[in-house]
């Protein structure tokens, strides 16, 4: 392993440059920690990189690029990336995005995602930019050993055959302690524009309400509840509540349960997914489930959460941003024994709801 | 009871999947599956999908935990797993596997809230015995705070196994508030620990309503502060730069700091306990440790958390140790075939 420093400028940059473009790895200063950069695009520089960092399961690594224009060649950056790169990147956090499939497959994630850095060391930036190709960006330690600060760090807790596998050490000193750089997921929870007549049911009354408080939501939903009522012994019913952060589609879940009888407090489903309250009224008895995709990659997750065995006569489904499960749930309407409403709340102001529903 | 009381305990309430040995109080092991790197092959890609189910990490995860405590069924005293509250099909992955190792291999079963779990885990003491109440005793009445993704809770200690819940949210929990502004402000997932690294170098300059302040209960609420945070942020013209974030995120974590407080405030001065417990992920964040001390030392009690970060957010150890205090008070599941999941499991 040669050892240049950072100091050196130009010259340090044509000595990184040369050991990339052979596939080799270089040790490089970033804001957060030393980190192992070999060319993110060549199978045996990633290889070397993975050996290096030994057994770590199937956990994806990111790159680091120069600036956004090199990014958008390898990921597809959405609203809320572009929002992050914007205003915190160079910095100390990972963007991950949907991966355009042209560096190493086994740097992504399983779902086929990327996680990108820009560090906020202007010669690593230079150096990425010339080079034209993204690099990796992983700390320059063995998995589970201590994170490096310094070349003495990398030194001490390596052993000699993974320094074997370094061929240069860009040396920026001693760096200060930070934690790892922050990693944010945009692929999640993009917000679905909802276009009014993107759901088609033909030949369906749809039905408007404005509330003016989230007394009113939870009226209004047992109104619109108490109309289907009498398909329950028969039937499932599935609420698909549509509406932003913020409208009252857990208002609307408790109205629906404040109908059925239930005493228990119905609360928010984000982060346990699935909330079921057993109801009985009076000859009726079933299960409401509170449903919330908030949480989840694929709104086709809920089937394996058993979602079809909760279509049972007698039981109800509210379920919230129900963009993610649209198609899964137009299938279930095919059937006979689940009736779907399609719910729509648009915020109008603070305090005022439209509230639409047909089915 | 024997003086060394080993328990194999299960979590599998919603993500993670979890494992832990323990010795009486203490931690010998503690395998969460999001921070382990099982050793396999790599390109044996999981899917999302089967972590959440955890199926396949199961056995996985018992291995590794009763390898990393040096132990072997052979020498465990009983099983222990969470019932709930929790995602119910997550919850059945782990009851039918904890039913399955104590009829196999003829253990005692126990079935743990796992918001006891969180309630205890300031008791958890680390393998050689050293945890919050090592040098102090528990006093009680003890008055516990729980704020995760899930839950925010105030529930209060007589003794263990003897309980009463105060209060809690009746609509969205404080982490899930987090996560929620952080999603307003386009800051991906999860958002909640970025608003509070963001919070550090803000000014909480904007007003926003403290939720449930004239409420006389015990009761939270954060789904209006949510909203509140959505229409702020409507009228405050784009584009913002990093300061306005960071502002932002400083109202926000005042806001719901103080929700907090003004409730455990109420509860301290209602119920008079002698010390306090904090519990959940959302105890990560510095601010709110640094709120109830300050509160508590207001009224001369001290606040007690885990040792390890690793037990403030889900984990098996506090399940294990939870049991442990049940075994005590002979609280087993007699009729094996019987355990079952209970997803809206709550105190009382």
């Amino acid at each position: 392993m040669k050892i240049i420093k950072l100091k050196r400028g130009k010259e340090a940059i044509k000595v990184v440059l040369a050991v990339l473009k052979k596939g080799g790895l270089v040790i490089y200063p970033t804001e957060t920690c030393y980190g192992i950069g070999g060319d993110a695009t060549n199978l045996k520089a990633v290889k070397k990189v993975l050996e290096f960092k030994g057994s770590r399961g199937d956990k994806p690594i990111s790159v680091a690029v120069s600036d956004k224009e090199m990014a958008k060649k390898y990921v597809v950056i959405n609203k809320t990336a572009d929002n992050l790169y914007r205003e915190f990147l160079p910095g100390p956090l990972t963007v991950v995005s949907k991966s355009k499939g042209k560096t190493i497959r086994v740097l992504e994630a399983s779902k086929g995602t990327l996680g990108i850095r820009i560090p906020k060391y202007p010669l690593v930036i230079k150096i990425i930019k010339e080079f034209g190709r993204p690099i990796t960006s992983t700390s320059a330690n063995t998995s589970g050993k201590k994170t490096p600060y310094c070349l003495k760090d990398v030194l001490k807790y390596t052993s000699k055959k993974k320094l074997e596998l370094i061929d240069l050490f860009l040396d920026g000193d001693n760096l200060s302690f930070h934690l790892p750089s922050t990693v944010i997921d945009t692929t999640l929870n993009e917000p679905a524009i909802l276009r009014r007549g993107e759901i088609k049911i033909s030949r369906t009354k749809s039905n408007s309400f404005i509330s003016n408080s989230e007394a009113e939501t939870k009226k209004m939903a047992q109104g619109i509840f108490q109309k289907y009522s009498k398909l329950l012994p028969k039937k499932s019913l599935v609420f698909a509540l549509q509406g932003e952060l913020g409208s009252g589609k857990t208002q609307f879940a408790k109205g629906l349960g404040s109908f059925l009888k239930i005493k228990e407090n119905i609360i928010s489903p984000t982060f346990t997914i699935i909330r079921e309250y057993p109801y009985q009224k009076s000859k009726l008895s079933g299960i409401l489930y509170h449903l919330d995709t908030w949480r989840l990659e694929r709104g086709e997750e809920l089937l394996d959460l058993g979602l079809e065995e909760m279509l049972k006569p007698g039981n109800v489904i509210a379920i919230e941003w129900m963009q993610k499960i649209k198609q899964v749930l137009e299938h279930f309407q095919n059937k006979k024994e689940t009736h779907l409403i399609w719910v729509t709340i648009e915020s109008l102001s603070e305090n005022q709801r439209r509230i639409t529903y047909r089915g | 009871m024997k003086k060394h009381y080993l328990i194999l305990s299960i979590d599998t309430s919603c993500d993670d999947t979890s494992v832990a040995v323990t010795n009486n109080d203490s931690v010998l092991s503690n395998v969460i599956s999001s921070q382990v790197e099982f050793h396999k092959e790599y390109g044996g890609v999981i899917p999302n999908l089967a972590k959440r189910m955890h199926q396949q990490l199961i056995d996985l995860a018992i291995a590794e935990a009763l390898k990393r405590a040096k132990t072997s069924f052979g020498k465990i005293d009983a099983i222990a797993v969470t019932i709930g509250p929790g995602l119910a099909p997550a919850l059945e992955v782990g009851v039918a596997k904890a039913k399955e190792l104590a009829q196999r291999f003829k253990k005692s079963l126990i079935g743990v809230n796992h918001m006891e779990g969180h309630l205890l885990s300031s008791f958890v003491r680390n393998s050689k015995g050293i945890g919050p109440f090592s040098k102090m005793k528990p006093r009680f009445p003890i008055l516990g705070l729980l704020v995760s993704g899930g839950h925010t809770q105030l529930v209060l200690m007589m003794d263990f196994g003897k309980y009463q819940l105060l209060g809690e949210t009746l609509d969205d929990a404080a982490g899930e508030a987090f996560d929620k502004v952080a999603r307003m402000l386009d800051l991906g997932y999860p958002g909640g620990q970025i608003i509070s690294e963001l919070a550090k170098k803000g000014n909480p300059k904007y007003e926003l309503p403290v939720p449930m302040i004239g409420s006389k209960d015990l009761n939270f609420s954060f789904s209006g502060l949510k909203t509140a945070c959505l229409y702020k942020l409507q009228k405050l013209p784009k584009p913002w730069n990093k300061q306005f974030y960071c502002d932002f995120a400083a109202s926000f974590e005042k806001a719901a700091i103080q929700a907090l407080m003004i409730k455990l405030k109420r509860a301290i001065m209602i119920y008079q306990p002698k010390q306090i417990v904090l519990g959940g992920g959302v105890i990560n964040n510095l601010p709110l440790r640094q709120a109830s001390r300050k509160l508590a030392r207001k009224y001369g009690l001290r606040v007690f958390i885990p040792y390890d970060k690793k037990l403030f957010t889900d984990n098996a150890a506090m399940i294990g140790v939870c049991a442990w205090h049940q075994a005590q008070r002979k609280d087993f599941f007699k009729k094996i075939d019987l355990l079952d999941r209970k997803p809206n499991l709550n105190f009382n």
